[in-house]
């Protein structure tokens, strides 16, 4: 009967190509979220593509390992197989100029990293679309019993003076003064179902643009 | 990156930059972000979604939808 061979005499080897994987794959998730890099890692696509970026470099070495005889585990093998499989998964070849309809010249260029980018749009474009629909829910939960737009800005501006820091306190009341104009001059006329409209869809603006002053946990004390 | 395949108004075209900069977003978040609301926004996302540049999750209700931005420019 056939035997699996032993994946690593030292198990620890394995860690390291791991782990510059994973660090690969953070670095991508990053560039593409930014602050919101961290909730990415906590949906489901999110942390498939994260693995999956840490255990292609694993693949790597454990080639390299299987083709000697007899196998021998390596730390500086495993370190390269880390780095060289990052560096490739990054790698485009120039191709040629292409010339845009427009005059523009415009460089060809494939490689790996296509292929990378279309894996990065197929786990990470869920884990965007996720974030955005709990971004979204968490705003409509909290504003749902508010309907008069106006009633909303007079309770923030007074919470506003909550807030310590002079220079958050005068953010949110500039927000405030603001949408509250641009309120006051789309309503003008307006009455029944499209000002209710108007109400709603400034309600959660206020509630979207406010998110982005002071974060997701100040929010409940700017809207009590 | 990806080019455009056709020119965009600069209105439209900041909304675009704004959803590939967060790759999706709730439709009123598009507004708190660009200042852009209303029937101009409306439109604009129309126009994005219309040449197959964003993805919208509910297109009978786009007040309530999440637009994301397509793959080719994720």
């Amino acid at each position: 009967m056939a035997t699996i061979p032993p994946l690593a005499s030292d198990w620890l080897v394995l860690g390291v190509p791991f782990i510059l994987g994973l660090a690969g794959g953070f670095q991508s998730i990053y560039t593409k979220f930014g602050a919101d890099s961290s909730r990415v890692l906590t949906t489901f696509s999110g942390w498939i593509y994260w693995l999956s970026r840490g255990l292609v470099p694993v693949v790597v070495y454990e080639i390299w390992y299987q083709l000697q005889d007899p196998p021998q585990d390596s730390f500086v093998a495993a370190a390269l197989c880390g780095l060289g499989s990052e560096a490739i998964l990054r790698s485009r070849f120039y191709l040629g100029d292409r010339q845009q309809p427009d005059g523009k010249i415009e460089e060809v260029a494939k490689g790996v990293f296509d292929l990378v980018h279309w894996y990065q749009a197929l786990c990470l474009k869920g884990a965007g679309d996720k974030l955005a629909g709990e971004r979204q829910a968490f705003i409509e939960t909290l504003l749902a019993g508010e309907a008069d737009f106006i009633a909303l800005t007079g309770r923030s501006r007074s919470n506003a003076g909550a807030w310590a820091i002079e220079e958050d306190k005068q953010k949110l009341l500039n927000l405030t003064n603001d949408l509250e104009a641009k309120f006051n001059q789309a309503a003008q006329g307006l009455g029944g179902p499209k000002l209710d409209k108007l109400n709603r869809a400034f309600i959660l603006e206020f509630g979207y643009a406010a998110m982005r002053l002071v974060g997701r946990r100040s929010l409940p004390t700017f809207f009590r | 990156m990806e080019r455009l395949p056709i020119e965009l108004d600069e209105p439209v075209k900041r909304i675009f930059f704004t959803i590939q900069d967060h790759k999706a977003m709730p439709f009123l978040e598009i507004a708190a972000t660009t200042g852009i609301r209303g029937d101009e926004l409306e439109e604009a996302v129309t126009t994005l979604a219309k040449e197959k540049l964003v993805t919208v999750s509910k297109p009978n209700d786009l007040f309530d939808s999440i637009i994301s931005i397509s793959g080719k420019y994720f």
